[in-house]
C-alpha cells in the first residue's frame, strides 16, 4: 500500500496509506484531506483546477508526465509552480510510495 | 411549434423503457415540475424514453447521470438542445468535448474563481440594495422578474459589460430562447445574439474597457488570442448562461422561503446558515437539465444507447434522489452530507457556480435584513415555464410596507 506524506493548506502534515488504482486525488479524500474537493469539483475530469498540489521537488521526476489538457488548465493559475499537478490527473502506484505532497492554496 | 410530432420509437428501445414525456408542453411538469419529475423518478424506469421533440432518453436518477456526465467518450456535448438544432455554431466550451474543451475552459475558469468573484462583494451588496429599494415601500412585487431575474442579470451584463440599457431586450431574446419554439426561431435567435456580442467585440476591439468581453479579447490561449469564432461561440454561450439560469434558481429559493416563516427568522437571525440554505434550495430545487449526444454504443443500466441518440439528464432531480439523500422531500438546511449537482459535474460543470452562488447568498441577506417577514400574495397563480431549464414565471409575493 503506497503511503503518501501530505502537507495540508494550514501546514498540517499527515502520512495516509493510498489504495493502488486509484487516483491521487481520491487517495486524499480517503485518507480524510477533504479541503482537496471544491465545493463544486468536476468529480475528477481535468476541468475545473481545484485539486492543484505541489510534488516534492525531488519527487517530481518520479510521475509520469502530464497530458495537455491539465496543463491548459494549470497554465492559467498564477500560483503555478514548477511541481504544480493536479491531483485527479495522477494514478496513484505502488512506485509513488513515499511521495510528498502539498495541497495548493484554494483557488 | 416543432413539438407537436411524435416521433416512432427505435427499435433498441423496449416498450417498457417508453414513457410519453413532453419538456415543453406536460401539464404535469407546467403545475410544478420537480415534483413532476420527481413522480417520474419515483416510477421509474431510472432511464425512459420519450418520443417527444424528436425522440430522446430522459435520466432520473443521480448516479446515472454523474456516469453519463462523465463520460465524453460515449456521450458528447456536441448538440445541448431538444429537440436537435443542428447548429454549425457551438457554444464554447460547452460543447467541446476533452481534451479541446479544457483549454478554452481555463480561460473563463480565470475570472469565474473564488477569487475574482470574492473581489464583487461590494458590488453584490450594491445590486441587492438598489433593487431591493424599488419595491420595499410598496409591500409587494412580482419576485421573478423584477428582483430575481432583474438582480443576477444586472450584475452578469455589467461584469461582461453590456449596455445595461438594452436589459429587456436581451431578457427578452433570452426568454423566448428557452421557450417553446422551433428549431428555425432558435436559429433566428441564436443570429440574433452572435450580432449582438459580434457588436461588442468591434466596440471592445477598439476602445478595451474594464469588462469581461475586453479581458476575453486579451487572453490567450496557446499563446494566440481568441478568434472571431471562437469568441463568438463562446459570447453566445455567456449571454445564455447569465441571463436565465441563476434568475430561476434565485426565483426558486423564495418561492420556498415565502411559505416558510420559520425558515425565513431563523436566516433573518443567523445569517451564517445562509450558504446552507443555498445549496439546499438548489438541491430540492434545481434549473438546467443537460442533453447529450450518444457518440458511441453503449448499455447503461440496462439501456441501450446508439449512436445519434439524444439524452437528457434531469439535474433538477438529482438532489430529490431517494438513494442520495436520505427524506429527499424535506428541505432542511441542517441536512448533513447534502448530495446535489445543480451545477452538473464532469468537465462541463458550471463556470459561474461560484458567482451563483454568492449572488443568491448576498441578495437572500440583503432581502432578509430588510423584509424580514414576507409571503406568497394570497390567490397568487404559479406559472412554470417546462423546457431545458426550468423557469417560475410569475412568483407575486407581499409583506408589510412598514418593514
Amino acid at each position: 500500500m503506497p503511503r503518501i506524506n501530505v502537507t495540508t493548506r494550514s501546514g498540517e502534515t499527515l502520512t495516509i496509506d493510498a489504495t493502488a488504482g486509484s487516483s491521487l486525488k481520491d487517495a486524499l479524500m480517503d485518507g480524510g484531506v477533504q479541503e482537496i474537493n471544491a465545493v463544486t469539483s468536476c468529480g475528477g475530469c481535468c476541468s475545473c483546477g481545484t485539486c492543484h498540489v505541489f510534488i516534492d521537488a525531488a519527487d517530481f521526476p518520479r510521475l509520469p508526465g502530464m497530458q495537455s489538457q491539465e496543463d491548459d488548465l494549470l497554465y492559467v493559475r498564477d500560483d503555478r509552480q514548477p511541481t504544480s499537478r493536479l491531483a485527479c490527473q495522477i494514478n496513484v502506484t505502488d512506485q509513488l510510495d513515499g511521495l510528498k505532497v502539498t495541497v495548493a492554496p484554494e483557488w | 411549434m416543432a413539438t407537436e410530432t411524435i416521433s416512432s420509437i427505435p427499435a433498441h428501445v423496449r416498450p417498457e423503457q417508453v414513457v410519453d414525456v413532453d419538456i415543453y408542453t406536460d401539464p404535469r411538469l407546467l403545475a410544478g415540475p420537480h415534483a413532476a419529475y420527481k413522480a417520474f423518478q419515483d416510477a421509474g424506469p431510472d432511464i425512459f424514453y420519450t418520443p417527444r421533440n424528436g425522440g430522446h432518453w430522459i435520466i432520473t436518477r443521480y448516479d446515472l447521470m454523474s456516469t453519463i456526465l462523465r463520460d465524453p467518450e460515449h456521450f458528447s456535448s456536441k448538440e445541448l438542445h431538444i429537440p436537435r438544432l443542428n447548429s454549425p455554431v457551438q457554444f464554447i466550451p460547452l460543447s467541446l468535448d476533452p481534451p479541446d474543451h479544457a483549454r478554452y475552459r481555463a480561460v473563463l475558469l480565470k475570472h469565474f474563481d473564488k477569487k475574482s468573484i470574492a473581489a464583487m462583494a461590494d458590488k453584490l451588496r450594491l445590486w441587492a440594495d438598489r433593487l431591493i429599494d424599488r419595491v420595499q415601500a410598496r409591500g409587494h412585487c412580482d419576485f421573478a422578474e423584477e428582483l430575481g431575474a432583474a438582480y443576477p442579470v444586472s450584475i452578469f451584463m455589467e461584469m461582461m459589460g453590456m449596455p445595461l440599457e438594452r436589459f429587456e431586450e436581451f431578457r427578452g431574446i433570452v426568454l423566448e430562447y428557452f421557450s417553446n419554439i422551433s428549431s428555425e426561431r432558435r436559429l433566428q435567435l441564436q443570429e440574433t445574439i452572435i450580432g449582438v456580442m459580434m457588436d461588442l467585440r468591434e466596440q471592445r476591439l477598439k476602445e478595451p474597457r474594464e469588462d469581461l468581453i475586453s479581458k476575453l479579447l486579451a487572453e490567450r490561449v496557446r499563446g494566440e488570442p481568441l478568434t472571431a469564432e471562437e469568441f463568438q461561440s463562446m459570447g453566445y454561450l455567456l449571454f445564455l448562461g447569465g441571463l436565465d439560469t441563476v434568475a430561476n434558481a434565485l426565483t426558486f429559493a423564495f418561492y420556498h422561503l415565502a411559505g416558510d416563516p420559520a425558515l425565513q427568522s431563523r436566516l433573518a437571525s443567523q445569517p451564517e446558515r445562509l450558504p446552507d440554505f443555498v445549496e439546499e434550495s438548489l438541491r430540492m430545487y434545481g434549473v438546467v437539465h443537460q442533453p447529450r449526444i450518444v457518440k458511441k454504443q453503449i448499455e447503461l443500466a440496462g439501456a441501450r444507447f446508439e449512436v445519434g441518440d439524444m439524452v437528457m439528464c434531469a439535474l433538477p432531480v438529482a438532489g430529490r434522489d431517494d438513494r442520495k439523500n436520505p427524506d429527499p422531500e424535506r428541505f432542511d438546511i441542517d441536512r448533513q452530507d447534502r448530495q446535489h449537482i445543480a451545477f452538473s459535474i464532469g468537465a462541463h460543470t458550471c463556470i459561474g457556480n461560484v458567482l451563483a452562488r454568492a449572488e443568491m447568498r448576498t441578495f437572500t441577506e440583503a432581502w432578509l435584513r430588510r423584509i424580514p417577514n414576507f409571503r406568497l400574495a394570497p390567490g397568487a397563480k404559479l406559472e412554470w415555464r417546462g423546457g431545458s431549464i426550468l423557469a417560475l414565471t410569475h412568483l407575486p409575493l407581499e409583506w408589510h410596507a412598514g418593514g
